[in-house]
């Protein structure tokens, strides 16, 4: 992925997820683009190091500026684009199949990072609640992923050439 | 080990130690009046706030053409009700009841809190819906007298309080995301007291202070006024009652009169 694609897409996800996932929204639940954009952005990536550093480091001032803590999202955002580097390595990542498993699967991760830092910082949320809660997430996270394997992936030649 | 490998383990070093040093700069200048945080606060509101000032223009826009018919049909019931009612309205008096029910409607809507202090009407510009936190974030700060731990409401009930204040935006922490309690009193004359705090989902559970007291499902709880918010908001409607056996204390669930992600304006009381 190209350096100015890139600061675009982590430009859209730090503005509009906070102010404009409302619109597509459905019963408190929505997309996270954020970590949308960190396993695609990795996936394209030639050297994905920077990649997961930029990203990490859009979660840090998403946290600053509109969440109660900062650090557990940094933290799962770290997390998720290490393991995309992984599971990137073992997969062909042009297929749909895995792009949508390893969605689901980085959500689930996301989301066990964020309750369990939460948790030792004094967050309230039950694990179950948040468990109830992933079907809406991946669904959301799904959609998203879709959206860009049909806007970049599909018509490009290789991972690299975007 | 060739070069390419060596640079992108410098990289992720180098991303890990500035986040650790931004965490760290945050942590130290947080509180002080030009802290990172609150500029960066500050500068993202410049641009959250129209984006999501538009959001909700085309969510408006997109609900008002998909319900056309709906509220054409609607408006046309609303004004032969209206009629009826003024009809009707003409021939009744206020019973003695219905002026006491009417009272504490007044009571709920109005807040004592809010008639006693200044309120500050303000728009939310950020919520972020792909996780559970229960945060969001308004567009009037410390500019406009809003200080951290002031109660906010919404025309159902009590929302939360104010975590964090900065020139231009304040974030509000939603009843469910914190862990402190809440001190309640039941409406009606013969108010029961108690606490409440988040159940770790999407209700709120707590106890009667005083052992062997009787409350139903359905009481509406109230803010006491003890403790960290205002008094006389409604919190919320009780969904179950359980006395323990042995200890006598009386045990309840509740569900928050706000739903909290419906939310567009709030009021702070200052």
């Amino acid at each position: 992925m190209k350096p100015l694609r890139t600061a675009l897409l982590l430009l859209i996800a730090f503005f509009l997820q906070p102010a404009a996932v409302k619109l597509i929204s459905w019963g408190g639940a929505g997309p996270n683009l954020l970590l949308c954009f960190t396993v695609f952005l990795v996936l394209t990536a030639r050297e994905p190091a920077p990649v997961i550093g930029l990203c990490t480091a859009a979660a840090a001032v998403q946290e600053m500026c509109f969440s109660l803590y900062t650090g557990p999202g940094t933290a799962a955002i770290f997390t998720v684009g290490i393991t995309a580097v992984l599971a990137g390595n073992f997969f062909t990542v042009e297929s749909p199949a895995f792009l949508a498993g390893l969605i689901a699967a980085e959500t689930l991760l996301h989301s066990g990072v964020l309750w369990v830092v939460r948790h030792i910082l004094g967050a309230p949320y039950r694990f179950l609640h948040v468990l109830s809660l992933q079907p809406f997430y991946i669904l959301y996270n799904l959609a998203i992923m879709a959206l860009l394997y049909f806007i970049f992936f599909k018509k490009a030649e290789g991972r690299y050439s975007l | 080990m060739r070069f390419r490998e060596h640079k992108q383990i410098a990289a992720v070093i180098l991303a890990v130690i500035i986040a650790v040093a931004l965490i760290a700069s945050l942590l130290k200048t947080g509180d002080g009046p030009a802290g990172l945080k609150e500029n960066l606060q500050g500068a993202a509101s410049y641009v959250t706030e129209p984006v999501s000032k538009a959001a909700d223009g085309i969510r408006k826009g997109f609900g008002g053409i998909f319900r056309f018919k709906e509220l054409t049909a609607e408006n046309q019931r609303l004004i032969e009700e209206t009629d009826r009612l003024k009809q009707e309205n003409a021939g009744l008096a206020l019973k003695r009841e219905e002026k006491e029910e009417l009272e504490e409607l007044s009571q709920v809507f109005h807040y004592d809190a809010a008639r006693e202090n200044d309120l500050q009407a303000a728009d939310i510009i950020a919520m972020d819906y792909s996780n559970w936190e229960g945060v969001f974030t308004i567009n009037k700060g410390s500019e406009e007298g809003i200080r951290t731990g002031c109660t906010v409401v919404s025309g159902d009930g009590l929302v939360g309080k104010i975590t964090e204040v900065s020139k231009r935006t304040a974030k509000v922490a939603m009843l469910l995301s914190d862990n402190n309690k809440i001190s309640f009193r039941t409406a009606g004359e013969k108010g029961r007291t108690g606490v409440l705090q988040s159940d770790g989902g999407k209700g709120l559970k707590g106890y009667l202070l005083e052992e062997g007291e009787s409350v139903s499902k359905g009481d509406t709880l109230m803010t006491s006024g003890i403790g960290l918010y205002a008094k006389g908001i409604k919190i919320g409607r009780i969904t179950d009652v359980e006395k323990k056996t042995g200890t006598q204390r009386v045990v309840v669930e509740a569900e928050p009169a706000v739903s909290f992600f419906q939310l567009r304006k709030v009021a702070v009381i200052l």
